[in-house]
């Protein structure tokens, strides 16, 4: 809820993952490769960025206005990525009318994205503490469906990002710091202080039961300036990359029966059998 | 290791110095106008304030209810009456939903009150004693002191940190450096600070005393944050308590003030308070549960319980906490504190599976006894007999949930699990 608690939990994070940036960070659901060849429409949520001036007095600035910016870069850059491997991408914007036919939208989106920002620290906790991809079964619930609902969609992408610029005088800082630990450690270590940074998690929820199919975030050993919009664009790609292209036998929704629902499970289209994995 | 102490103490001593404020400075915003050399700065921090109430509200992070905001305001005015503010300084008090436990004050007069405070608190009193306390905050101008601070105390260690940590670097100990700092800079940053806390503190029991509150509610406020230590681990809760230092000894400040001002027989309005935060606490309860916190979610419902044992929508809650434990038994040893865990631990996983699910059972069906039209237990039932992997009763139980409900927000998940279902009872024929 703390834009700099959040932004502290961020930047740990990606100091974290850059001791283990030597191993992959995809995760997928257990039955993600058979999932996957489902997935024909893709809904792309609004991304949750918060950016931050590092400045030397202390008191740093959140920069509201450039994540702002940043989360239409992101949310552009990630329907280009999904479109890009041949699935139908479309943003979802909460606009009026969808205000005036689901009143409580607003609200159910900022409990998902609490919820998923706390999934997303289960992932953490995951990679750091299990390091296996066998047990990958998080979920966000059924919360999620009346969003895949109004998106006709088959999955939600959802992505939470955070970075820093430092100011001149932090850099300043930074500079003689460097100076001076290297002129200290007689030339045998300089340290380099990047003047910017960010991380960025993005995750394909299945819009049925919530699902956690496929997550990575961005890889740690690069810094980035979320202020830049290239290197937000390079981002994405580098995040999404290994997330498969489109299957050809994956339909839009609305062909397939379950899309119009019917009481009576007879009815209902039966697809390969999926262990219970409820909620 | 004796000079690396010295080296600790000595960066203490030395942003105690530089940081430490000086009481009789500080210009309450009803009594003085604030001098010229701080304009600056408090336009800043209402700057700042501005952009973070606008980001708020961007992310739609309030509790809306209108009976339970009125009731805020009531009980917030006449703790403000003696405050004289600028005209600009409109009182507000807002519920945030989040359920961790705390409340916030804004320099132009809002108030923020968590889900997790209402849900902690038991009293009227209780309340009375959080909101003055924030209010003092805001009237001792103390987010604008502590910002001063937060500069001090940042350039400070900086320059300490330009001087330290290349001299170390020398015997090979430039990290060791930076460390120590940052965790001493980090541990002095955190809230307003001692004295800060006890003006505070003074404020506010004086407050409630004079409107008839009995003072002691203060005191309880304290014992009920400081029980929550024993039962959750350390850190994972308690907001309120980790950014105000010293409570101990500001409860024994408390007590003093007690002692000395014995009071008349006063009402803590105990009953009141709970009937107009009812909803809210079990919103809460559900917040909780969202985000993982499940043994804070059943202290929410027992809560519930005990003040209105015949809510099906509490038992409704309850079962689906239970349900949830045996596939997030991990979170909750992350959760609880390690006694509690202890305890769970000796049941085995699959005795404390065995336990939570035979309760869940029983909270969904006392749920249904209460109110057999309510269709989210139906919908729970479902769910735990497929867990159970007894396919025809949850599937009884999810049309008949879809059947009360057709239009279920969440009918998508529903025809998911039966559908995945009738895949699993074909291939098992098969």
């Amino acid at each position: 809820m703390n834009p700099y608690s959040q932004l502290r939990r961020w930047f740990a994070l990606a100091a974290c993952l850059a001791v283990l940036s030597g191993c992959g960070t995809i995760r997928k659901h257990p039955n993600f490769d058979q999932r996957s060849a489902e997935i024909a429409v893709v809904s792309v949520m609004p991304p949750d960025v918060l950016l931050q001036r590092i400045v030397f007095k202390g008191d740093n600035e959140v920069m509201y206005r450039e994540s702002e910016s940043a989360k239409k870069i992101l949310s552009d850059a990630l329907r280009g990525a999904f479109a890009g491997r041949g699935y139908e991408a479309k943003p979802f914007e909460i606009t009026k009318a969808l205000r005036k036919k689901y009143p409580e939208v607003s609200t159910d989106w900022s409990k998902l994205t609490d919820k998923y920002n706390e999934r997303v620290k289960d992932v953490q906790t995951q990679f750091v503490a299990k390091m296996k991809y066998a047990d990958f079964k998080l979920s966000l619930g059924a919360d999620v469906n009346p969003f895949a609902d109004h998106a006709s969609a088959d999955v939600l992408v959802f992505m939470v990002a955070a970075g820093y610029i430092n100011s001149a005088g932090e850099n300043t800082k930074n500079f003689f710091k460097s100076i001076l630990v290297g002129v200290g450690s007689l030339g045998s270590y300089v340290p380099i202080y990047n003047s910017f940074g960010g991380a960025m998690h993005v995750t394909v929820v299945d819009g049925d039961n919530g699902d956690l199919l496929w997550h990575n975030f961005s890889p740690p050993t690069l810094a980035y300036n979320l202020t830049d919009e290239k290197a937000l664009r390079k981002m994405v790609q580098a995040t999404l990359k290994g997330f498969p292209d489109r299957k050809a036998a994956a339909v839009s929704p609305g062909a397939v029966e379950v899309r119009e629902p019917k009481i009576e499970v007879d009815r209902v289209k039966i697809s390969p059998p999926l262990p219970a994995r409820p909620r | 290791m004796k000079s690396w102490l010295g080296f600790t103490l000595l960066v203490w001593a030395l942003a105690a110095g530089s940081c430490a404020p000086n009481r009789e400075e500080i210009v309450p915003v009803s009594s003085r106008e604030l001098p010229a050399h701080l304009a600056d700065d408090e336009s800043e921090v209402r700057q700042v304030v501005s952009d973070f109430e606008r980001y708020l509200s961007g992310r739609e992070v309030f509790y809306r209810d209108a009976a339970l905001e009125t009731y805020l305001r009531k009980l917030t005015v006449p703790l403000a009456s003696s405050l004289d503010w600028p005209e600009s300084m409109k009182l507000r008090v807002k519920i945030l939903r989040d359920p961790t436990v705390n409340a916030v004050s804004l320099m132009n007069g809002h108030l923020y009150v968590h889900t997790g405070i209402l849900a902690r608190l038991d009293s009227e009193a209780e309340l009375a004693f959080v909101l003055a306390h924030e209010l003092a905050h805001i009237d001792h101008r103390d987010t604008l002191y502590q910002m001063i601070n937060l500069r001090r105390k940042t350039v400070t260690f900086k320059v300490l940190d330009l001087l330290f940590t290349p001299v170390a670097s020398l015997v090979g100990a430039g990290g060791l450096s930076e460390m120590t700092l940052a965790l001493i800079y980090a541990s002095s940053v955190t809230g307003y600070g001692r004295e800060a806390e006890a003006g505070a503190d003074l404020f506010a029991i004086e407050k409630i005393s004079r409107l008839g509150y009995p003072a002691q509610a203060a005191l309880r406020f304290f014992e009920v944050l400081m029980a929550e230590k024993e039962r959750y681990k350390e850190g994972h809760e308690i907001f309120f308590l980790s950014s105000h230092p010293s409570n101990r000894r500001r409860k024994a400040e408390l007590t003093e003030w007690i002692r000395a001002h014995p009071g008349q027989r006063s009402s803590a309005r105990r009953g009141r308070y709970l009937r107009a935060t009812y909803a809210v606490r079990l919103e809460n309860a559900k917040l909780n549960l969202d985000l993982g916190r499940f043994y804070h979610a059943l202290d929410d419902v027992a809560k519930l319980l005990r003040q209105n044992p015949e809510d099906p929508a509490a038992y409704y809650v309850r079962a689906e906490i239970y349900r949830n434990l045996p596939a997030n038994w991990e979170k909750v040893r992350e959760e609880v504190s390690e006694e509690r865990w202890k305890r769970l631990e000796a049941l085995g996983q699959a005795g404390r599976a065995e336990r939570w699910r035979e309760k869940a059972l029983r909270d969904y069906r006392k749920s249904l006894q209460l109110e057999p039209g309510y269709a989210p237990p139906y919908r729970g039932l479902g769910v735990l007999f497929l867990e159970l992997e007894n396919f025809p009763e949850a599937k009884r139980y999810f049309n008949k949930y879809l059947e009360i409900d057709p239009a279920a927000r969440d009918r998508r998940s529903v025809l998911r699990h039966l559908k995945d279902m009738e895949a699993m009872m074909q291939g098992g024929k098969a």
